[in-house]
């Protein structure tokens, strides 16, 4: 019962943060881009190559929602410690850092080309680095979750 | 390797799986998994009624063999 309940708050949340989400995505950057635009038409040539920067950060966070979404179903289950809730957690941990060296790749060839801001720049690092960060600490919870798989499974093949 | 020769004393003993089940408190399931070799490990206190309805040693029940050449 405390799994079920604890998917069903983990699924709210989620579900939360996806309308979040899209709401950044599909609102929030094309708004604040088109904004920044009005009052700056010299930056015309950066809206395009930033917009698509930005906006392809969009399908790793949908990854990681889509993954995020079966793990609660595999907590719902009973089957938290389970080989395939560690896979999940792996793959949305891949996701975050893949995420995280897209962006900071992106804001280095951006800087190179001269249609970026040393700030901007500087602030894209500390943003891929707390990307990182949550990334590894997804890899280290889905070592520790497929190893509690393993122990789970040897214990129920003990008779 | 580990042999586990339940199905011999089961039918030494002339009893079923199910009938040990019902008397030793474990599953057809796992009792199945014991016999096949699949399991990975079997307690003292399954052991401990295991010989105890089938009246029977350890040794009876587990044999050692040298693992198989590959």
């Amino acid at each position: 019962m405390v799994c079920k309940q604890l998917a069903r708050c983990c699924k709210i949340s989620l579900a939360g943060g996806c309308l979040c989400l899209a709401a950044v995505y599909l609102v929030a950057v094309p708004g604040v881009a088109t904004g920044l635009l009005r009052r700056a038409p010299e930056l015309a040539d950066r809206f395009w190559p930033w917009l698509l920067l930005v906006e392809s950060t969009a399908l790793p966070c949908i990854l990681v929602a889509l993954w995020g979404w079966k793990l609660t179903g595999e907590i719902g289950r009973g089957n938290a410690f389970s080989g395939e809730s560690a896979r999940l957690v792996k793959r949305a941990s891949t996701a975050l850092l893949l995420d995280a060296a897209l962006f900071l790749a992106g804001n280095v060839v951006y800087f190179l080309l001269g249609i970026s801001h040393s700030a901007v720049a500087l602030l894209a690092l500390f943003v891929c680095a707390a990307a990182a960060v949550f990334g590894l600490a997804a890899r280290a919870l889905a070592q520790l979750v497929g190893e509690a798989a393993r122990l789970r499974e040897d214990s129920e093949l003990v008779i | 390797m580990i042999a586990v020769n339940l199905d011999v004393v089961l039918a030494q003993r002339k009893m079923t799986l199910t009938q040990l089940s019902r008397e030793v408190g474990v599953t057809v399931v796992n009792l199945s998994l014991l016999k096949t070799g699949k399991a990975k490990g079997v307690r003292f206190s399954t052991l401990d009624k295991i010989c105890r309805a089938l009246d029977c040693q350890p040794g009876d029940l587990l044999e050692w063999r040298p693992d198989p050449q590959p």
